[in-house]
């Protein structure tokens, strides 16, 4: 009892004694600088370019910027913003994710579990792997309708790097936890649910991760499958057909933060759920 | 309550080289009810083998192992493993790694957590039965493995080097703490180790294996009560004995 509450004491003073306040603030404070000296170098690059290359095509941050706010608060022609395409867009994402991760994990355990059925079916789901999720869009256009087609090619998209870390998490699951499990008395079933599933969950976390990433990468594959239904991907073919280029580059940067945001929730979460796992996360 | 009987057990492995690997040959050994008996023995002599094996978690090449008179061929609960790693599971917090034994039995949640309660109080960590793995020190990790084996209540307990990665100060105190252990619970124990200092601390009788192929060369009885001094005259002469023996291999092969 005594060693353990000195134990407890000592871990707290350590604890203290390295968030000691100015310190943290100090910190917190010129890390902001450091970012927002980033972000100015970015724009001073991009606007020295523009006044070098000298092209219509080429917008100037100034002009990327207004276009950004007059999309975002008025919208276009029609009165859609770009608050609202991006929601509709980042719907259909979560639905063909939501997808993906319902068929990913399963297959994936699967997978782990038995390389029986993986070598089996390799030989089918191996080259599906490979093409490309646009190369589904004429035989998306043929046979899906509606929305069905947008999560079709985001499931495509995201399903396989779900089903492969999936896998790979529950096939690398340490011989010495499994052994513990059999010596304890575990059944066959036990030791799945009770030690190969808990195991390969942070996998399967950063799967998901990867199957998002690689999901919200397809939208504007996706949305030329529909034509006029909205979305930042039809945005952007649409504005692009229009050259407002100032307009096909604010959304690609709202493209690219949001999907730094996406991502960013799950290493946040991965790290909170998993905090002994210390693999890199990107 | 258990007693181990091994009779002529001989283990072959296949190298990845396609030669055999004799690890061990010929043992015998009883083990009574209650008896706490150190192996000692240098590196690769097959110590972890026989303990795996007794385990039932590596098949035997010749021989046969019984507990209780039962012939051993898979893992039973009721033959405890305290591995030479910690092995704890590291999403369940020590609590749950501690329970893991008994839930895996359907054992009902109130006795689960009676038990659970009463071996982390034995190994006096009560006050970190929430905390996970990775923020325990080394040997408070090596506790919790072995109240995770206690809580089963197995009859016989098997440890591979449990402290062989802990410094001197901890190790001797596990030491003292293990043996309380014992005495109160009184269980069948054999312990691996590579510290003759440890097993004479520790042993009713203490086997010396050596290796090429493992084989029990020779065994010590102690009879002196516990706990013992470490630099009392009798357990230095076991020691210099035991080292003696040890290091007479190493000159024959
Ligand atoms: N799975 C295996 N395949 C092939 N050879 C093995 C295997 N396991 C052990 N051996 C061999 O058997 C012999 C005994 O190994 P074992 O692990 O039992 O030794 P040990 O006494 O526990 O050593 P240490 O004190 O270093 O833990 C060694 O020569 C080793 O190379
Ligand atoms: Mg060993």
């Amino acid at each position: 009892m005594a060693r353990v509450a000195q134990l407890q004491g000592r871990q707290e003073r350590n604890f203290t004694g390295l968030n000691t306040k100015p310190k943290g603030i100090l910190t917190f404070v010129s890390a902001v600088i450091v970012f927002l000296a980033k972000i100015l170098g970015v724009i001073l690059l991009w606007q020295g370019f523009t006044l070098i290359v000298h092209s219509i095509f080429i917008p100037t941050p100034i002009q990327v910027w207004t276009t950004f706010w007059r999309l975002t608060l008025k919208g276009d022609v029609q009165g859609y913003t770009l608050p609202f395409e991006a929601w509709t867009s980042l719907m259909r994402v979560l639905r063909g994710f939501a997808l993906a991760i319902i068929v990913g994990i399963p297959v994936g355990i699967l997978f782990g579990l038995s390389n029986r059925t993986y070598q089996w079916t390799k030989f089918l789901v191996e080259p599906i792997r490979f093409i490309p999720p646009l190369a589904w869009v004429p035989l998306v256009i043929i046979f899906l309708h509606g929305e069905s087609r947008y999560t079709f090619i985001i499931w495509i998209g995201a399903v396989f790097p779900i089903i492969y870390t999936t896998m790979s998490g529950v096939k690398v699951l340490d011989n010495n936890l499994w052994e513990v499990g059999r010596v304890l008395g575990a059944s066959k079933w036990q030791l799945v649910t009770k030690i190969a599933i808990p195991a390969a969950l942070p996998h399967m976390f950063s799967g998901a991760r990867l199957g998002l990433g690689i999901g919200w990468a397809c939208i504007v594959a996706a949305e030329m499958v529909g034509g006029g239904n909205g979305g930042l991907g039809s945005l952007i073919l649409n504005y692009g057909q229009l050259l407002q280029i100032d307009a096909v580059v604010a959304s690609m940067i709202v493209i690219g933060m949001l999907g730094y945001a996406l991502n960013e929730i799950f290493v946040i979460a991965e790290k909170k759920l998993f905090p002994w796992q210390k693999d890199v996360k990107f | 309550m258990a007693e181990i009987l091994i009779h002529n057990l001989s283990k072959t492995y296949r190298a990845s080289n396609g030669g055999l690997v004799n690890a061990l040959e010929g043992i015998d050994l009883e083990v009574k009810d209650g008896e706490f008996v150190c192996l000692v023995g240098k590196s690769g002599c097959g110590k972890t083998t026989l303990l795996r094996i007794i385990a039932g978690l590596e098949q035997p090449s010749a021989g046969e192992v019984l507990i209780d008179k039962k012939l051993v061929g898979s893992p039973d609960p009721l033959v405890g493993v305290v591995f030479q790693e910690d092995r704890l599971f590291p999403w369940r917090t020590v609590r749950r790694n501690v329970e893991l034994g008994l839930e895996l039995r359907k054992i009902a949640r109130n006795s689960r957590k009676k038990a659970t309660e009463t071996y982390l109080r034995l190994v006096g960590l009560e006050g970190f039965a929430d905390a996970l793995p990775h923020e325990l020190s080394g040997g408070m990790k090596q506790r919790a493995a072995i109240a995770r084996v206690l809580a089963n209540e197995p009859g016989v307990i098997l440890m591979d080097e449990p402290f062989g990665a802990l410094d001197a100060q901890t190790r001797n105190q596990m030491q003292e703490e293990l043996l309380e252990i014992w005495s109160k619970h009184f269980r069948t124990v054999l312990f691996v180790t590579h510290s003759v200092d440890e097993a004479v601390m520790l042993a009713d009788r203490i086997l010396v294996i050596t290796p090429h192929p493992g084989h029990i060369q020779c065994e010590y009885r102690l009879t002196m009560p516990r706990p013992r001094e470490r630099l009392s005259p009798e357990l230095i002469e076991f020691r210099q004995n035991i080292l003696a023996d040890l290091n007479t291999d190493v000159h024959s092969t």
